[in-house]
């Protein structure tokens, strides 16, 4: 039972227009397990934590939660599913024709791209597939605004809500859907508030407030929905030295209690320290995993290697 | 007639600059809170992402709304309202609604304009921090965004407030009733009581003027009053 991954990634890819950031990412997630994705600038660590709650959609792939299916269950997400698609055979053919020169693989990108952009297949796959789709879709699918009630999220930048108190940035969400009372929203409130040593802090506005009081406000107001992973964007990166300390001693006591974690980091002490398993991302694909002890110290990709020698 | 002449018959006459001068306050102050809300929904309707066919189609209406309003006179709008679009007025008691909504019509177009820019202008990690916690894209604009694209933009807000103030001086051209007698607002009154007695058109004139000024130094007052207080609310 326990074995059951919390969050699946599945083929997930990512453009941004021609950009292609994500290329392939799958790997699963473990209750109670801490992941660290550590990797060069660019290589696409925060775009594929932020499709884990769909903050950014993915082009093609799945996000499983809970066993539910975040994505849409859309054919055009899948790369495979298009491929298998008597659409794609015969738009393949045509394309190789007009452009015999073309590469293989840029024609079948090309192909795809065009199968999407014009919906060519629920134009030509008929009734029955679009039936499939649908009970598919009835049988799996969660609205992401649900899930995300269970993922929480905390950023680089903060983003604590500028227009309101400390208290009522804790508040806002448990109270607005309903899944607290105003005054048990509070009283949990200040009891997280009171645990990172801030409850003095409740009735002040964020912009008072020093970056590491921020972020450490900000992984609270995350806890304040109960959730059942916590996905953290370089947290310590916006923040003065002096107050990375504080910040990661918060998240290592997460840690401890027993909470999922999916970390993206250029902290490798930290990684190293708290994570079961480090995810090594570059160039849109996980090019290499493993325990921290192991990878750290004996790194298989020749780009591990080199990544790890300029920041260690 | 001696200017102390005019003065004194200008003050015998206070009741009605008093009560024309409400009349144009009425108005304007109405057509601000239609121009708001409107502004508001368009604003929110330009932003919406493009996904949903409905959003398409009402962004499709809000930007050719804006574009009629803002390439037309306010005026021609205020006549074309008064004699076809909201003509079912006519015939009640009142027609006071009449300017109100030709004013507040216009208004939205360019209130639109401002509040867009000043959701634009609000850091796109608020709107990720509303929906990672599960809030919905209309909760996040409701509760995070429209607050802090209000705050920002107050100053552009109070501009178009008095501009709208101003150009409510045009309403005379259209015969504004009230509990079925006519009424006047501030420049009516003046060229009316220009056309009774022609002597005192000018004095007159700018004693419009000063109580335009006086209005529009007191909303910039005002104006400074809002800006103070939401600073000290973040401190
Ligand atoms: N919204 C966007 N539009 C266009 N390009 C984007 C967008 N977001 C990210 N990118 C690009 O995608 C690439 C990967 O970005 P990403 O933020 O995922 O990298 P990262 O691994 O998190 O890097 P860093 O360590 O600098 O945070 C970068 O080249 C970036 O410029
Ligand atoms: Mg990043």
């Amino acid at each position: 039972m326990n074995d059951k991954p919390l969050i699946s990634i599945k083929g997930l890819y990512k453009y941004f227009d021609k950009l292609q950031v994500l290329k392939g990412v799958s790997t699963e997630i473990k209750k109670g397990e801490k992941v660290a994705i550590i990797g060069p600038s660019g290589s696409g660590k925060s775009t594929m934590l932020r499709c884990i709650n769909l903050l950014e959609n993915p082009t093609y792939g799945e996000i499983w939660f809970e066993g539910k299916l975040l994505t849409p269950i859309d054919p055009y997400l899948h790369f495979d599913v298009i491929k298998l698609s008597n659409t794609y055979q015969k738009q393949l053919e045509q394309y190789l024709v007009e452009h015999p020169d073309a590469d293989p693989e840029a024609a079948s990108e090309a192909v795809i791209a065009d199968i999407k952009k014009n919906d060519l297949l629920k134009k030509n796959e008929g009734g029955a597939y679009r039936k499939a789709i649908k009970a598919l879709f009835q049988e799996n699918f969660q609205n992401v605004d649900i899930s995300r009630r269970d993922i929480g999220m905390v950023f680089q930048h903060f983003n604590l809500f500028n227009n309101l108190t400390v208290m009522q940035n804790l508040t806002l969400a448990p109270v607005e859907l309903k899944l607290k009372t105003k005054e048990e929203a509070e009283a949990r409130a200040l009891e997280l508030l009171t645990r990172i040593g801030l409850a003095d802090k409740a009735n002040v506005y964020p912009s008072t407030l020093s970056g590491g009081q921020k972020q450490r406000i900000a992984i609270v107001r995350a806890l304040a929905m109960n959730p059942k992973v916590m996905l953290f964007d370089e947290p310590t990166s916006a923040l003065d030295p002096e107050m990375v300390g504080e910040v990661l001693d918060l998240i290592k006591q997460l840690a401890d209690t027993g909470m999922t974690m999916v970390i993206v980091t250029h902290e490798m002490g930290f990684a190293r320290e708290v994570a079961d398993r480090v995810l090594f991302m570059d160039g849109g694909i996980i090019a290499e995993e493993g325990k921290p002890k192991e990878l750290f110290a004996n790194p298989q990709n020749p780009r591990t290697k080199e990544f790890l020698s300029k920041v260690l | 007639m001696s200017f102390l002449e005019k003065l004194a018959y200008a003050w015998e006459l206070r009741g009605l600059f008093a009560q024309s001068l409400g009349i144009s306050l009425l108005i304007a102050l109405g057509a601000v809170v239609i121009g708001f809300v409107i502004g508001v929904l368009l604003a929110v309707i330009r932003i919406a992402p493009k996904t949903n066919p409905v959003v398409k189609v009402l962004d499709g209406f809000a930007q050719l709304y804006i574009t009629i309003i803002r390439g037309t006179p306010t005026m021609v709008q205020l006549l074309i309202m008064y004699s076809s679009i909201l003509v079912v007025f006519k015939y009640l008691g009142t027609n006071l609604l009449v300017p109100i909504i030709a004013f507040g019509v216009n208004s939205g177009a360019y209130m639109a304009e401002i509040i867009r820019s000043g959701i634009n202008s609000v850091d796109v990690g608020q709107m990720e921090a509303g929906r990672s916690v599960g809030l919905s894209w209309v909760t996040t604009m409701r509760k995070i965004i429209i607050p802090q694209a209000i705050k920002v933009v107050i100053p552009t807000i109070f501009n178009e407030i008095i501009i709208l103030v101003k150009e409510t001086s045009v309403v005379s051209v259209i015969a504004l009733r009230a509990g079925g007698n006519q009424v006047w607002d501030l420049m009516g009154l003046v060229s009316k009581m220009a056309t009774a007695k022609p002597a005192v058109y000018n004095t007159f004139l700018y004693i419009g003027a000063l109580i335009y000024l006086t209005v529009v130094l007191l909303l910039t007052f005002l104006q400074k009053m809002l800006e103070k207080r939401m600073k000290k609310n973040e401190r």
